[in-house]
């Protein structure tokens, strides 16, 4: 997939709001909540697009790489 | 800039130019005992920083137009050399091959980031460690009389 750099970056912003709002839904869901099946499905389709998205390279936008949750921390 | 509410483990100061990333953040953050305190830029950032406001920790976007999050986390260390810095970027792979070294006081969190990620992230600077998952809830009636006649010892 050929993306532009730039919109790569505003794709990979979105898909966090859209994933990170998601992970709060369902913690506030009751596990036999009904609602819980389409949330699901929603997280799971950002997940999917989120892995369609190309790495940026390094020379773009200060750098880039591919999505995790690890926190890398100084001295 | 939007005002916090009444924190308890600190004030974070959450910059980043998609409204919708500071409203997760806040959520989150509120969420886990932090006030936060949210900019849009980097001016409206050390705007805050000038004023009166209690802010312990600073979470940047580090891609923001008009000025980088690097930077504007550096004019703010030049204020305040102890401010502990958490950078989140959809791209610090890349960018930790360019720069291996963290400053002290600086973190870095992926973008997207999870609701533990980020309070993990934010202890992390705080503490230097994370802090304990929240208790396990009471026992239900039966087991606490099982326990009582058995000393809580399993099948």
């Amino acid at each position: 997939m050929n993306i532009e750099p730039a919109r790569v970056h505003r794709l990979k912003n979105q898909l966090a709001i859209i994933l990170g709002f998601c992970e709060l839904l369902l913690s506030d869901l009751a596990q036999d909540d009904p609602r819980r099946a389409d949330v699901l499905r929603i997280q799971e389709a950002g997940k999917s697009a989120l892995a369609e998205l190309p790495p940026l390279p390094a020379h773009e936008l200060g750098g880039a790489g591919d999505p995790s949750t690890e926190a890398k921390h100084g001295k | 800039m939007e005002n916090n509410r009444g924190p308890s483990l600190g004030v974070v100061l959450v910059v980043d130019d998609e409204a919708g990333v500071r409203a997760l953040a806040r959520r989150i953050l509120e969420g886990g005992g932090y006030g936060v305190i949210e900019a849009g830029n980097g001016a409206d950032a050390l705007a805050v920083m000038a004023g009166k406001q209690r802010v312990d920790f600073l979470m940047a976007d580090l891609d923001m137009p008009v000025m980088r999050g690097e930077e504007m986390a550096q004019k703010i260390r030049s204020l305040r050399p102890d401010m502990k810095v958490l950078y989140v970027t959809a791209h610090s792979e890349q960018l930790f091959k360019q720069r291996p070294e963290l400053r002290d006081g600086e973190a870095f969190l992926d973008k997207p980031f999870t609701v533990r990620g980020l309070l993990e992230a934010v202890s992390l600077l705080k503490a230097g460690y994370i802090n304990a998952p929240p208790p396990a809830p009471p026992a239900s009636p039966i087991k606490r009389l099982w326990n009582s006649l058995t000393g809580g010892k399993q099948r």
